[in-house]
């Protein structure tokens, strides 16, 4: 009601029937009453009719301008027949006479319809003259207060003020320091003086970081399942830098909204859109890749609309939006824009590898040095193709007086289809590894390698087994069980390594998915790290990877292949992680494929370095299925059945075409073009030389690459967009009609000279005739100063969100910030120094209160509970525990004993110690499926998701986190070190309560206060005297700080009950 | 919908919400609490809830964790049995894909239980052989064997039954309650969770128990085996409780001169708020102190009850919350993925929770509390017919998650005694008859508890959020 008579008074109207506003009375009484059923919605819509769309209910005759007679809105409401009148009565809703009155009313004032509020630009309203006032909030404040008749707050005591503004720009208390040096600057600059400086501190940026890590729902691990730790705390320092540099607002939503796609694109504005990277991702085994990626995609479009727009949209995946003009289209044809990057949706199980998209967070010169090695690799390579070209040209002065070998008889000859079976590899490449499947040790049931028969593979073979192979026995799949072998030590390739496969194949029906060979931890959801040769669609396909999708290469045969009767498979690759390296054989003969992924940049390894070995503790992942190679199948995956495998060759070499067509049963004369390069390879030395040099560059690069910093970013998808098809229901299952990238039509035209994708998007965003995202920012701002937003519901400035306190305040702010430069800095400044800001928080006449009770008019400053990381924070600042550096990794500060080993996701909650353990809160780490409990008691989200608005809530568990969690308790009592070392003597015992109280509260206790806390300590004193193992024992039982010996424990034991009491005093837990 | 009530807008701060509502609260100062500011944690519910007369005044819910196999416990299907190793005939699928880690699997067995299947009590029940106490019991138990659920991995499923949605935000089950109808004992949270200590096979994540959009005391407070059973519950060592008190009483001196001269409710309210916290100090240890129970009332748990953090110890606890008047109390108890070795598997995992479920209801029903306590016994989907992989060495199998069929039972307050509602078909994969969905499930025990499910909302960002989402039918059927 305050809020309507605010805007009533602002419209001044002198007329003894004030005109009705729309926007502000009528429409929230339709919306709550009656456009469930006649509004947006066409689905639910009754009678055809429209209330929320003018010329419909002009139309339809339901309000007939100047007219209440007429109109069938009137005379529905009005009946009293229970069949006619509206609501219907089965709805339990019915309006009330005033509302109907109001409806009356406006029917005859002309019903003038207006677009809702929020999808009208905003227009700098003009500001009232009001006497004693120069600033335009506290004009627009003070006019409205005035024509209520009340008189605004008297300003706060200085001291209240600077812990107020202090707390809200820094999120830190002053230091008595700061206080005295505030009191005693008596000249007009003295706020002004303040509030610079605070802006100035490198903890601004912290503080202002924490909102939006709330709206962005960051967190330290990924969300779902086994919740694994995500590493994205380099967007979070970006994050802060931006607020610290004052990056202009719009700037800041550009960036991370599309900051890889800007022209030579800076590493923190990629780093920015780490933004749409945030959205909770699980690991399941067997989930539905596509599933979880639309779940990413559904997250993005709620967290931009929520946070940047003030809207929730969610309901439009569904159906039209009942209230918003949004259709389902608009739904998803924001989705478009959010939904082309080469993402799984899921995170990987067997690795801690990086979801992709991702890029590296260079630090210091590593981007250069980067640069360098990458630069060496094409040296290289150019040198080796040059070379290798130099080398055909030997090559045939090299043919006079020799022969490659297996062109004439010998070991070759028979391979290639004498009969006979080699038992020992041949030239011209010794491969690395080869098992012909021959050698069976029947104790072990299993085969031995015959490279190294001391080895055997792991498995088992049934007697019963049909063992005929392509040569001599076969290592066999049996139709009806999955099977597979691991081969222990060798063939552990790596991205920088030429090298080849070859191997006889058997198979009964070509399966969909099927995996003939690999090295990986498993299947389904391991993001394919390492290399694998598989089925996959039913084609032969090769894949080396880090986390597939994003970061590997993969080539696929484009025919169909049949395996009925023996033939030979052949793999080779280059060692240059590009697909074009590599090569799939059948038969000795090289196989058209077709590139499917082309985009490798980390190595396809298992590193303890990376966690891949330890950070998740796999129950299926035993000695048996440690990483190796291993054939015919894959943990959590399918394998093949009825087939069967021979000859099994691994070479640490990209073998030649001349080489594979003799393994493969071809024959490869001496004028095969394949032979210049196995005789560049393997006998020209300047080539040799060539070769041995780039391998080692490329080797440089990835091993420098493996000790970056990577993190997940946006990028988009090479070649045409994902399609983005309108679901059914929003069920990934059921796929409708696809669409383009746009935006709502109803908010802003799409900018005409903005391409369209997500660039134009944050264009469209941060357009200052977007009627949405200015105010939606003021608000925050303004929420965050005051406690509450000028409109209430920040999430939702839409139909059915609340109407803002004071329009025209709102308005203004918004355009002046637009105007500003989107300067987040001064918006700050401005407000905190208006006069309406450094009210005291305590009314004028404490009855005004009673009608304004939630203080929509300002009557009076803003007074709520401190967020719960600035509770922590004030009490680490006011002890000098607090460890100020901005920044880096996150941190595990005490938390109390079993909370995520009992939760089951397999984590172990090792606690910092040293200076680690008093940084600021923001930078403790966040489980997000077990959050810091300090945080969680205090009301601080989970950061599953978006959330712009905070509960405020009062439980006794706060009591007990703030009497007896180990941080605060610790705090107490190194503040009580503090307090004895500056005031030792017992006749100082006041000064102790004095300091505390202006450390915690940044005021003097009153006489009645300070006894109650003097006598505190008295007590204290009593008992600590007579059980000084009490003393002793409560010192050295909280917190990992060493308690100072030199200090008399009953002292700071005694004093200690007082600084603990303090702590959980209404004056330091609030700000007023 | 009382929301409605408020004339303008639906969508409210809590604040507005509560001011527009007449919210109990403890002290009536504090129905003028100053913007954004707390509210009382005593919270007595809302004005119009229960909607009518409840049969059930409290819940203790018993969540199997992991997705249980309703065909090796309570839904006997003696032709997997019969068939078994033969293939599931395609016409069961019906053109449904297998799904999860089982969509590679070649060919799908028919896996018959391991375990031997009896009919108990006047009812006739069915229940495998792992669960001889609960046996017992039967006559007590309404089966719904007709439960469905629309997910089929465990994160999303398993916050779906909770929440009713398979994405988290929303608030629990228990603080829907908690917030509908507040506590009963101003010393103890109205909703707490109680989850088994031991290796957990899937992560229970704090979201189940969440508050979501509900304001945050509404979540329930986790009561944790050890020493500490709340967190932060204990002082410090060095701190006596007889100190501590004489800090509270000068602290209270301290802001009593505050609110003198501030009037504030806010200062009001914080010196309620710690008081609170003492008297939850010094009840807690008397509530979880399962020692004092009669050695015979332990013995009929089980031999674990002695061990904290046990099921059975926690079936103990929950006996006890409920007669402290605490709305809503939850076991998680894990351990039932059964993707292999379940025939050694879930005969353990069966074996901690049958003899103290059983005890429970007998101990409900001795003390006359079961006739206005609601036991609900919960998992969050059930298991394929068809074995996940292949047969092995000891008849040992594996089942994959299934969500179109699964039971769950009742008992206690309101509900038939001994029936069994709904059935599958003969190999156990669809429900035939008496189909129960989530939203159903939620309905019906709303409706215990003497709230209409679709009248009971939460405005929030532009939408009025209910438990049953946009569905939920009552299931008339097995309401006594």
């Amino acid at each position: 009601m305050a809020a309507i008579l605010g805007f009533g008074a602002m419209k001044s109207v002198s007329t003894a029937e004030p005109s009705i506003s729309y926007n502000f009375e009528v429409r929230p009484l339709l919306a709550s009453k009656c456009f469930a059923c006649h509004g947006a919605d066409a689905a639910k819509r009754k009678g055809k009719l429209r209330l929320d769309d003018g010329a419909v209910a002009l139309e339809k005759k339901a309000v007939v301008p100047g007219d209440p007679a007429a109109s069938l809105l009137l005379e529905r409401i009005s009946s009293t027949d229970e069949d006619e009148v509206m609501p219907p009565p089965e709805k339990h809703d019915p309006l009330s006479d005033a509302e109907k009155n109001l409806l009356r009313r406006w029917i005859a004032q002309g019903a003038k319809y207006e677009k809702h509020w929020a999808f009208i630009p905003p227009v700098k309203p003009v500001t009232p003259v009001v006497a004693g006032v120069s600033h335009p909030i506290d004009a627009i404040v003070g006019d409205v207060l005035a024509k209520k008749g009340w008189l605004p707050a008297p300003e706060a005591d200085r001291e209240q003020w600077l812990r107020r503004v202090s707390l809200a720009l820094t999120g830190l208390p002053p230091s008595i320091q700061d206080i005295d040096g505030f009191l005693a600057d008596t000249s007009a600059e003295a706020y002004e003086r303040v509030v610079d400086r605070l802006l100035k501190s490198p903890h601004y940026g912290e503080r202002m970081a924490i909102i939006w890590l709330d709206a962005a729902r960051y967190g330290d691990t990924y969300g779902r399942h086994e919740d694994a730790d995500s590493e994205v705390w380099p967007w979070r320092d970006w994050v802060i830098r931006a607020f610290n540099e004052n990056l202009p607002y719009d700037k800041f939503i550009q960036w991370q909204m599309a900051g890889d796609m800007l022209p030579n694109a800076t590493q923190d504005q990629v780093v920015a859109t780490a933004f749409h990277r945030l959205p909770v991702q699980s690991n399941e085994s067997g989930s539905d890749p596509d599933e979880f990626r639309w779940d990413q995609v559904f997250d993005r479009v709620k967290t931009t609309s929520t946070a940047v727009l003030g809207l929730t949209l969610e309901c439009s995946r569904c159906h039209d939006h009942k209230y918003d003009p949004i259709t389902r289209r608009d739904y998803y044809q924001l989705a478009a824009f959010l939904n082309n990057i080469d993402e799984l949706g899921l995170f990987s199980r067997f690795t801690n590898g990086i979801p992709t998209p991702t890029t590296f967070v260079y630090k210091e010169d590593q981007q250069a040095q980067h640069q360098k090695l990458k630069l060496a690799v094409e040296q290289a390579e150019s040198e080796w193709n040059s070379a290798r070209k130099q080398a055909a040209g030997r090559y045939a002065g090299w043919l006079k007086g020799n022969q490659p070998p297996g062109t004439g008889s010998g070991l070759w000859a028979s391979l290639s289809g004498l009969g006979q079976v080699p038992r020992k590899p041949a030239l011209p490449r010794e491969p690395e590894l080869y098992e012909s499947f021959d050698l069976v040790d029947l104790k072990q049931r299993a085969f031995l390698i015959d490279s190294d028969p001391s080895v055997a593979t792991v498995g088992t073979i049934k007697t019963s087994e049909d063992l005929t192979g392509k040569f001599g026995k076969a290592c066999v799949f049996p139709k009806d069980k999955p099977k597979k072998y691991g081969v222990p030590k060798l063939a552990h390739y790596l991205r920088w390594q030429p090298f080849s496969f070859s191997l006889w194949f058997r198979c009964g029906k070509v399966p969909e998915k099927g995996v003939i060979l690999h090295r990986s931890r498993g299947g389904l959801d391991a993001a394919n790290r390492g290399y694998e040769i598989t089925f996959e669609s039913g084609k032969l396909t090769a894949t080396l990877g880090h986390f597939y999708p994003g970061n590997a290469i993969r080539v696929q045969a484009t025919d169909d292949l049949d395996f009925k009767e023996w033939r030979q498979i052949g793999f080779t690759y280059d060692g240059s992680s590009r697909a074009a390296g590599m090569k799939l054989f059948v038969d000795g003969k090289e196989l058209p494929v077709k590139i499917i992924r082309d985009h490798l940049y980390k190595d396809i390894d298992y590193l303890a370095e990376w966690g891949d070995l330890d950070s998740v503790k796999v129950a299926d992942a035993t000695a048996k299925e440690a990483i190796m190679l291993q054939i015919g199948g894959r943990n959590l995956d399918s394998g093949i059945r009825d087939a069967a495998m021979d000859e099994l060759r691994a070479y640490d070499a990209e073998l030649s075409t001349a080489e594979m067509a003799l393994l493969g049963g071809a024959e490869a004369k001496e004028d095969n073009p394949g032979w210049i390069d196995w005789y560049a390879r393997e006998i020209d030395v300047p080539a040799k030389n060539a070769l041995q040099k780039l391998t080692l560059a490329r080797k440089e690069e990835s091993d420098f690459s493996t000790h970056l910093t990577e993190m997940m970013v946006m990028s988009e998808m090479k070649g045409p967009r994902r399609n983005t098809p309108m679901l059914v229901r929003g069920d990934f299952r059921q796929p409708g009609e696809c669409v383009q990238p746009g935006t709502p039509a109803a908010l802003l035209p799409f900018p005409k000279d903005a391409p369209l994708d997500r660039r134009g998007l944050a264009q469209w965003m941060t357009d200052p005739q977007n009627p949405l995202t200015s105010r939606v920012e003021v608000n925050r701002i303004w929420a965050m100063l005051f406690g509450r937003g000028l409109v209430a519901t920040q999430e939702d400035f839409g139909v059915q969100g609340r109407v803002p306190s004071d329009p025209a305040l709102l308005d203004w702010l918004a355009v002046h910030f637009v105007e500003s430069g989107w300067d987040i800095k001064a918006l700050c400044r401005e407000i905190v120094l208006s006069k309406t800001y450094r009210q005291s928080s305590l009314p004028f006449d404490p009855k005004t209160r009673k009608d304004d009770p939630d203080n929509l008019l300002l009557a009076s400053g803003p007074r709520f509970r401190l967020p719960a990381e600035q509770l922590r924070d004030a009490a680490l600042a006011a002890s000098g525990l607090i460890n100020p550096a901005v920044g880096g990794r996150s941190v595990k500060p005490y938390q109390p004993a079993g909370l995520w080993e009992d939760s089951g996701t397999q984590h172990v909650y090792e606690q910092d110690t040293g200076d680690k353990l008093y940084r600021r809160s923001l930078y403790t780490f966040w489980r997000r499926t077990c959050p810091p409990p300090t945080m969680s008691v205090f009301d601080a989200p989970t950061r599953e998701f978006c959330l712009v608005r905070r509960e405020s809530t009062l439980t006794p568990l706060q009591a007990l986190a703030l009497m007896d969690d180990t941080g605060f308790l610790e705090s107490a009592r190194v503040l009580a070190e503090k307090l004895v070392r500056q005031h030792p003597q017992m006749a100082e015992q006041n000064d102790r309560v004095e300091d505390a109280f202006r450390l915690l509260t940044a005021r003097v206790p009153t006489e009645v206060q300070k006894k109650a806390m003097s006598t505190l300590i008295n007590e204290a004193r009593d008992h600590y005297t007579k059980n000084p193992k009490d003393a002793a024992t409560l010192l050295s039982s909280t917190g990992a700080s060493k308690a100072d010996e030199s200090l008399s424990a009953v002292e700071v034991a005694s004093t200690m009950l007082m600084t603990r009491a303090l702590l959980s005093s209404d004056a330091f837990v609030s700000s007023y | 919908m009382h929301c409605n009530r408020y004339a303008g807008t639906r969508h409210l701060t809590r604040r507005e919400w509560l001011g527009a509502t007449g919210y109990g609260v403890a002290s009536a100062a504090l129905a003028s609490l100053l913007g954004g500011g707390p509210t009382a944690q005593a919270h007595h519910g809302l004005p119009l809830i229960p909607h009518f007369a409840p049969k059930a005044k409290r819940v203790i819910c018993l969540f199997m964790s992991g997705g249980m196999s309703q065909l090796d416990s309570f839904d006997y299907k003696p032709v997997l049995k019969e068939r078994e190793q033969q293939p599931l005939p395609a016409s069961v699928f019906n053109g449904r894909k297998p799904l999860g880690m089982s969509k590679l699997q070649a060919n799908f067995p028919m896996q018959g239980s391991a375990f031997d299947f009896k009919q108990h009590g006047q009812s006739g029940a069915w229940l495998s052989d792992r669960f001889p106490h609960l046996a017992k019991q039967a006559d007590r138990i309404c089966f719904l064997k007709g439960m469905v659920s629309e997910a089929v991995n465990h994160d999303p499923a398993i916050i779906y039954i909770n929440s009713g949605d398979q994405l988290p935000g929303r608030p629990s089950m228990g603080s829907w309650i908690s917030y509908g109808l507040g506590t009963e004992n101003e010393n103890l949270p109205a909703f707490i969770v109680l989850v088994t200590k031991k290796g957990a096979d899937q992560p229970l994540s704090s979201r189940l128990w969440d508050s979501g959009f509900l304001p945050s005391q509404h979540q329930a407070v986790p009561f944790r085996a050890g020493s500490e059973p709340v967190l932060y519950l204990n002082n410090p060592p060095g701190l006596p409780q007889s100190l501590h008190r004489k800090m509270l009483d000068h602290l209270r001196e301290v802001q009593q001169d505050e609110l003198a001269r501030r009037g504030e409710a806010e200062i009001e309210a914080r010196i309620e708020q710690y008081e609170m916290a003492f008297r939850m100090q010094t009840s807690v240890p008397g509530l979880v102190d399962v020692a004092s129970e009669k050695q015979q009332t332990l013995d009929l748990y089980g031999p674990d009850v002695r061990t904290p953090g046990s099921f059975a110890y926690n079936c103990v606890l929950a006996r006890r919350m409920c007669e402290s008047g605490v709305r809503f109390v939850q076991l998680y108890h894990p351990g039932w993925d059964h993707h292999g070795l379940l025939k050694t598997a879930f005969a353990e995992t069966s074996k901690e929770v049958d003899q103290p479920a059983a005890a429970l209801l007998h101990d409900l029903s001795e003390r006359g509390l079961l006739k206005d306590t609601l036991v609900m016994f919960v998992s969050e989907f059930g298991r394929t017919p068809y074995s996940q992989g292949a047969l092995k060495e000891g008849g040992e199998y594996g089942r994959e998650h299934h969500r179109d069929a699964f039971t769950c039972w009742l008992a206690g307050a309101g509900v038939k005694t001994g029936i069994t509602h709904g059935a599958t078909d003969d190999f156990g994969f669809d429900v035939v008859e008496g189909k129960v969905t989530v939203n159903d499930f939620h309905a019906t025990f709303m409706h215990l508890m003497g709230i209409q499910h679709d009248r009971f909302v939460y405005p929030f960002q532009g939408r009025d959020f209910r438990l049953t989402d946009v569905a939920g039918k009552l299931v008339k059927e097995i309401l006594a």
